[in-house]
This record gives C-alpha cells, structure tokens and sequence, in this order.
C-alpha cells in the first residue's frame, strides 16, 4: 500500500453519490466501498462522511431507510433517488472536463505556447 | 427541485428533533462499532481497536454539530438558545423586566391613542353628508396685508403675495349667505 492521497475539496459528495450508485449502504458501508474501489489509496475523514451524507439527503440526492445490516444491527441504509443520479452524471461530466483542461495545462511543452 | 426537499427536511429535522438526534446517535455508534469488530476481526485486541477507531473517526459531538449545520440546524438553534438565555436573564432582573414592559406598554398605547386621533381627524372622511362636496378657501393679499403676516397661518406665494386658509369671523357668515358656496 503505497502513500494514501488526502481528499480533493468538494469530491467527497461525489465518491459518496458513486458509493451508493452501485447499491444501497450504510454510513460505514459507504467508507468501506470508497476505500474498497480505491484500492485504499485515499484518505477518507471518517467523521466528515456523515456531515456530507446529511447534507446529501438535506439537498434530495439521497434517501435514507433504517434497515437490518450484515451481522442483524439496525443501520441507516442510503441510496441514490432520481435527482441525485442526474446530480452525479452533471458532477461526473463537469469533474472529466475539468481534469481534461487541467492535464492538458499541465502537459503544455515550452514550444507549443 | 432541491430546494423543496431542503424546505422538507429541514421541517422534519425540527418536527421530529428528538427522534433525529436519537438517529444521529445511533449512526454514529454502528459505525464506530462495526470499525471497531472490523479491527478486532484482523487480530487486533478489543483496547487497541477502540483507540485506533477513536483516533480515526475523531470527536463525534463535533460531527454531529457538522451534521445538524448540514440540515440548516444552526440558525434555528442559535435563534432557540438566545431566546431562552433572554428569558433567563429577564427572569433573573424583575425590576428591569418591570420597567421594560412598563415603558413598552405606555409606549404602545400612547401610539395607538395619537394614531386613534390622528386617523378619526386627518385621514378618514368627516362625518357629513356628502364630504365629497366640501371645499377648502383660501384668499390671496393683494399688494398690501392688512394685517401681520405673523397672525394666522400665511404662507407667501412665488409672486411674493400672502396667501392663507384662515378667515377673519365676520367673512364667515357672510360666506355662508352666498348660496354659490353652499
């Protein structure tokens, strides 16, 4: 495992938006995909996931439902609603632009300015 | 779209209060639970996984403060906790809760007394047959004042005449006489 990167601001609503895209979870569950998709190479504030799945839900992205988990606990289920899987394609196409413009800065030689 | 659902849930969150703390409570225990079994199941001891969650999920008083200000929680809460600090205060100096109400009382009604007046006066219509009909006089000086601009209530026209709205007694039963006017 080689050295974690820390979070970019503003693309943990994203990661979260994606976690739950592929299948219900919980608040936990939601770290662990991260990190499981991740191959732990980034560093996720445990404590600020839950602030940001609040919000999510405050902003309609998300739905919650308590429901039983994996070892028969009661756990907070999340999962995308229809706005929020519009939210996550606009967040998606606005985060491969950025990138594009970004690496081609990046990659800009001496002689081609 | 978002702004319902944000009007939604931050109706529900102070509706149900009690409940979304109790909530919030629980979430937060499953996951530093789970973290914590997920450690000890890799071989860890029960002592040394509680730390090492406890040093990775950080305080949860300050996660659930973050939590309630993502549901637009924080102005109401500090609207509630500034009312009841007023309210204590007030209770704790009843001579100046006396005073205040006293003089916001006589404040109040003196208001609405000079307001009553003023608008039975100068704003309703006067309580005569056709006030549509009535007509407000006014004479304009000729080149001399017979009398100090200072009696009365004069005031000077642009062509440096005095004009006023009061009338000497005997002008007005001799108005009256003129049928014109009546």
């Amino acid at each position: 495992m080689g050295k974690q990167l820390d979070l970019i601001q503003g693309t943990l609503d994203m990661l979260i938006l994606k976690a739950v895209s592929l299948g219900p979870l919980h608040g936990y569950g939601v770290l662990l995909r991260i990190q499981q998709i991740s191959k732990e190479r980034l560093e996720i504030q445990q404590g600020s996931l839950y602030p940001a799945l609040y919000r999510l839900e405050h902003q309609g992205w998300i739905a919650s439902e308590w429901g039983e988990s994996e070892n028969n606990r009661k756990a907070k289920y999340y999962r995308l609603t229809t706005a929020g899987k519009r939210r996550l394609q606009t967040e998606t196409d606005k985060w491969n632009r950025m990138a594009k413009v970004i690496a081609g800065i990046l990659d800009t030689a001496p002689e081609e300015v | 779209m978002s702004l319902v659902s944000r009007l939604v849930s931050w109706t529900n969150a102070i509706l149900r209060r009690s409940r979304l703390e109790s909530e919030m409570d629980a979430e937060l225990r499953f996951h530093i639970e789970s973290n914590i079994a997920d450690l000890m199941r890799g071989g860890m001891s029960r002592e040394e996984a509680t730390r090492k969650t406890r040093l990775e999920f950080g305080n949860p008083d300050t996660h659930k403060d973050d939590c309630r200000s993502s549901l637009g929680l924080r102005l109401w809460d500090e609207l509630g906790a500034d009312l009841r600090y007023g309210g204590r205060m007030l209770r704790k100096s009843p001579a100046f809760t006396a005073v205040a109400i006293l003089s916001l009382a006589l404040g109040i009604g003196a208001n609405s007394a000079i307001f009553t007046l003023a608008n039975g006066a100068l704003l309703e219509q006067l309580n005569v047959p056709h006030p549509q009909e009535l007509h407000l006089l006014s004479w304009v000086s000729g080149p001399k004042l017979a009398m100090s601009h200072l009696w009365g209530d004069t005031s000077k026209t642009a062509t440096g005449q005095y004009t006023s709205t009061s009338f000497s007694y005997p002008v007005v039963p001799a108005t009256a006489r003129r049928e014109s006017f009546l």
